[in-house]
């Protein structure tokens, strides 16, 4: 083995790991879209305090902060397919991986969501509610158009470091077989040239420059959309 | 087909666990701990005022918020055994690469990660007490030392262990990917069992349960101390 540690290799592994980007942000922009849905239905039924729904929410937010990701994921990986074989008859173990690491994290990520929305909204003064039932608004009508606004703009920081967080456990997802993504990738391509250190670097690099670009569009919509706002309140 | 959920195996392969569950804390711990003393260290700079400690924590802070623990371990694993084995063949040192311990490397890398995260912990607890604090402990003849101890210390414990607690259990969660570096603590001794029984759902299941009790004690008892701690401020104050 000549060169144990090659500078020059960076560059070069960098470019061919940008192949892998398609897939992490595909995982990412999936996983943060379903886990706003689901964030907000679980908030939702803690919110209004259901019963039945709020314990097995409870649970579920319990299961998801303690338990470590890697785990979750094993389990829905591994358990997924003979849930889905014992109900429905239909052979998963064959389906992509990819499918079982959406399935994994939005699960885990929704949950931190859910958080981070119910805080928001909880925040908001109960009044709010009422003036929107004063003018006859119904209950969905004042949500939609009063709260959530509202309740957005508190949670996106929250929103920001969750996101980034998920971005980064998505990484795992080679452990179980995604060969198509960043991290993925740069462990074929390091054990392919025993350069490992070098894949490793350039894969860093890459995650470094990606969470910039999030730390910038999470900006971008917080001034686009809430600036507005801001000044009023502040006027007021 | 039906599949039979085996609860004997899951005991087993969890009684197994349980053996490396003190890898699991000490890696953890020792990390914690090695990583709040740097993170303390370069927030009480930027209190005092020293630009020096506030560039070297945002470094270290985005570091670890953009880049994936399972990269900086195995990176730190890559560059450990890379340089011993450089030294060893081209320098011709006598050293063992089988005698290093990958447990080390596991501490080094969750310590570097958990400096960015503890770091900004530390900040936001020595913010929310404010400068006036240092300067009314010079007012009456306080050195810096005596009035950080006296005085914000107290203070930032009760602030920052709301924050210590998520931090406690993100490392404890964290620590299981030390698995991808053959370390053997709880989960990878959970995926080596498998190899003879191959329970793995089990394994897993088995893996979760371990670390949710952990988790659910560990928050359970800083939060029991937060709220102890709290009540003592309150009843001198």
């Amino acid at each position: 083995m000549g060169q144990i540690f090659d500078i020059r290799l960076i560059p070069e592994y960098t470019v061919k790991l940008l192949s892998g980007i398609p897939t992490t942000l595909l995982l990412f922009i999936l996983v943060t879209v379903l886990s706003l849905i689901l964030g907000m239905a679980f908030a939702l039924i803690k919110i209004q305090n259901i019963p039945f729904l709020y314990q097995i929410v409870a649970i579920l937010i319990s299961y998801a902060r303690s338990v470590p990701g890697i785990v979750q994921l094993f389990v829905v990986f591994y358990g997924m397919p003979i849930l889905i074989e014992e109900f429905t008859g239909v052979n998963a173990t064959l389906w992509d991986p990819l499918l079982f690491v959406v399935i994994a994290y939005t699960f885990n990520t929704s949950v931190f969501f859910c958080e981070a929305m119910r805080t928001a909204i909880e925040s908001l003064d109960k009044g709010q509610f009422e003036a929107g039932f004063s003018v006859g608004m119904s209950y969905p009508q004042v949500f939609i158009r009063i709260i959530l606004p509202q309740a957005v703009r508190i949670s996106l920081p929250t929103l920001e470091i969750n996101a980034c967080t998920m971005m980064k456990e998505t990484a795992l997802a080679y452990t179980i077989g995604v060969t198509t993504d960043i991290m993925g990738r740069a462990t074929i391509l390091g054990g392919r040239s025993y350069h490992l250190l070098e894949a490793d670097i350039s894969a860093s690099i890459l995650f470094l420059i990606l969470n910039f670009i999030l730390v910038i569009v999470f900006s971008r919509i917080n001034k686009k959309f809430f600036t507005f706002k801001r000044k009023e309140s502040v006027a007021v | 087909m039906s599949y039979r959920f085996n609860t004997d195996l899951m005991t087993d392969t969890m009684i197994n666990a349980l053996k490396y569950l003190p890898v699991t804390l000490s890696l953890s711990f020792i990390s914690l701990v090695l990583a709040l003393i740097i993170a303390s260290i370069l927030s009480f700079k930027e209190y005092l005022g020293d630009k020096k400690g506030f560039y070297i924590g945002r470094v270290f802070s985005i570091y670890s918020k953009s880049i994936p623990v399972i990269l900086t371990l195995l990176t730190f694993n890559h560059a450990v055994y890379g340089i011993a084995g450089y030294l060893s063949e081209v320098v011709g040192l006598n050293i063992n690469i089988k005698k290093i311990d990958p447990l080390w490397i596991g501490i080094l890398a969750l310590s570097i990660n958990g400096i960015g995260y503890l770091v900004e912990t530390m900040r936001s607890a020595l913010k929310s007490v404010g400068k006036g604090q240092l300067e009314a402990g010079y007012s009456v003849g306080m050195t810096t030392f005596q009035t950080i101890r006296e005085i914000i210390l107290p203070q930032i414990m009760i602030e920052a262990l709301p924050n210590l607690k998520n931090n406690v259990t993100a490392t404890i969660k964290l620590s299981s990917i030390a698995f991808s570096i053959a370390i053997i603590e709880v989960f990878n001794s959970a995926l080596i069992y498998t190899a003879t029984t191959y329970a793995y759902i089990e394994a897993y299941v088995g893996c979760a349960v371990i670390y949710w009790i952990l988790n659910e004690l560990i928050t359970g008892g800083i939060g029991l101390l937060e709220r102890n701690l709290r009540i003592k401020n309150k009843a001198t104050a």
